[in-house]
């Protein structure tokens, strides 16, 4: 992965980012088959966008309908200065957020997250291992904020400045919220190895 | 967002232990990754833990589950789509608001204002007068999409037998709006859902349900 391969390379099917601008334009111009291409395109990178921040495979239809009925409406106001898909994973974190809040998911535990810094130990291979093994749990200790960074960050491959631009939120909170949910994951790794 | 933010302006190894994760996805910038490398040469700690994040970048891509089937969700796109238009072509003018809303207040409060400015002149000149006019009879409008291949004197015979009227469309998505009387409207929406040319009914009073 290292290497530069920014944002969604994996995702886009030979679509380049300037053939999604075009394609948002003719949404924009109301295009119902346009309109369709682009769910095809988004389709399976939303639906896994928003089952890792989200957990809950009941909300992840309604909320990827929503995005892009969002999409559909809102369009004509994409103004180029970022990405399509900065653009359309934006509104699907908005979405995410205020299906979550509808169904009385807690959304912001990050303060209670600080108590856990002192918990980091070293790392070894065997955390890895267990990582490897228990990647599912150990995210879902996590704030929906971190789990989004986390997302974003390794398995769609932003960059940090992007990712800042999809949550609407500075650079530097990006950072705390990876710094934090990096920690927590290793903590509960450790503590959960111990307990063996 | 009540998340607290750190300040990473300590010493080299803390603000590259924050950059880690985006050398591992091969994001940063040129002053960023030469910052990262010259330190991680040098720091053990910094090395132990690019080698957790990639496991943890590797976890991820493990991860991966298939995507679901695109064609119902694709099927209720279509009818949300199809049921803004026929919003938009039973209220153009709400559309235009929502595009235009601040050349739309401008416009507002323009006319107020010549409507004030007016009706004060003519209170002043005109004399009183009435006019008497007659109720209009009311109706029901329907947004119906049509079988594309439906021919138009089909489709003629089709509004005629429920003295349905033709009052907007066809939109982009093929609905059109019909103005049927009250008094015809339940068996006119009864015969046009088991027509087989029309596809898609809904009544625009009741909020879209047929």
């Amino acid at each position: 992965m290292h290497g530069g391969d920014s944002g969604t390379g994996k995702w886009s099917n030979g679509v380049s980012d300037d053939d999604e601008a075009v394609l948002l334009g003719r949404v924009a111009a109301e295009e119902v088959a346009a309109f369709e291409d682009l769910y095809r395109l988004y389709s399976p990178r939303l639906q896994r966008f928003v089952r890792g921040i989200t957990r809950q495979p009941t909300l992840i239809e309604e909320i990827l309908d929503d995005t892009m009925m969002v999409v559909w409406r809102k369009a004509y106001t994409f103004n180029h200065s970022a990405k399509v898909s900065t653009w359309i994973l934006a509104i699907a974190y908005r979405q995410s957020l205020k299906a979550l809040r509808r169904s009385g998911d807690a959304i912001h535990d990050e303060v209670a997250d600080h108590a856990d810094l002192s918990a980091a130990g070293p790392d070894d291979v065997l955390l890895q291992q267990e990582l490897r093994k228990h990647l599912d749990a150990a995210l879902s200790t996590l704030s929906t904020e971190q789990r989004t960074v986390m997302e974003l960050t390794y398995y769609f491959g932003y960059a940090c400045r992007e990712i800042a631009e999809i949550m609407g939120c500075p650079v530097d909170t990006v950072k705390t919220r990876m710094f934090y949910a990096r920690r927590k994951l290793r903590a509960w790794l450790s503590s959960r190895r111990e307990a063996i | 967002m009540n998340g607290r933010i750190i300040k990473f302006e300590g010493p080299v190894h803390a603000e590259v232990d924050r950059l880690l994760p985006w050398w591992v996805n091969g994001t940063l910038d040129d002053d960023e990754r030469t910052q990262v490398e010259q330190h991680v040469a040098e720091c053990v700690a910094c090395q132990r833990e690019i080698a957790w994040l990639r496991a943890m970048q590797h976890a991820y891509d493990a991860k991966d589950v298939a995507a679901n089937d695109a064609t119902p969700a694709l099927r209720r796109l279509r009818r949300r789509v199809a049921h803004e238009h026929a919003n938009a072509i039973a209220s153009p003018i709400t559309s235009w608001w929502h595009r235009n809303r601040r050349v739309a207040w401008v416009i507002a409060a323009q006319a107020v204002l010549m409507l004030v400015l007016g009706g004060a002149w003519l209170q002043q000149r005109a004399p009183s007068y009435h006019t008497l006019s007659t109720p209009t009879a009311k109706s029901e409008l329907l947004v119906v999409t049509f079988d594309p291949k439906t021919s138009e004197a089909r489709l003629r015979e089709l509004l005629r037998a429920n003295h349905a009227r033709l009052v907007g469309g066809p939109s982009q998505t093929g609905a059109y709006l019909l103005s049927v009387p009250d008094e015809n409207a339940d068996a006119a929406r009864q015969r046009l859902r088991h027509a087989p040319e029309v596809t898609l009914l809904e009544n625009l009073d009741s909020g879209g349900s047929p």
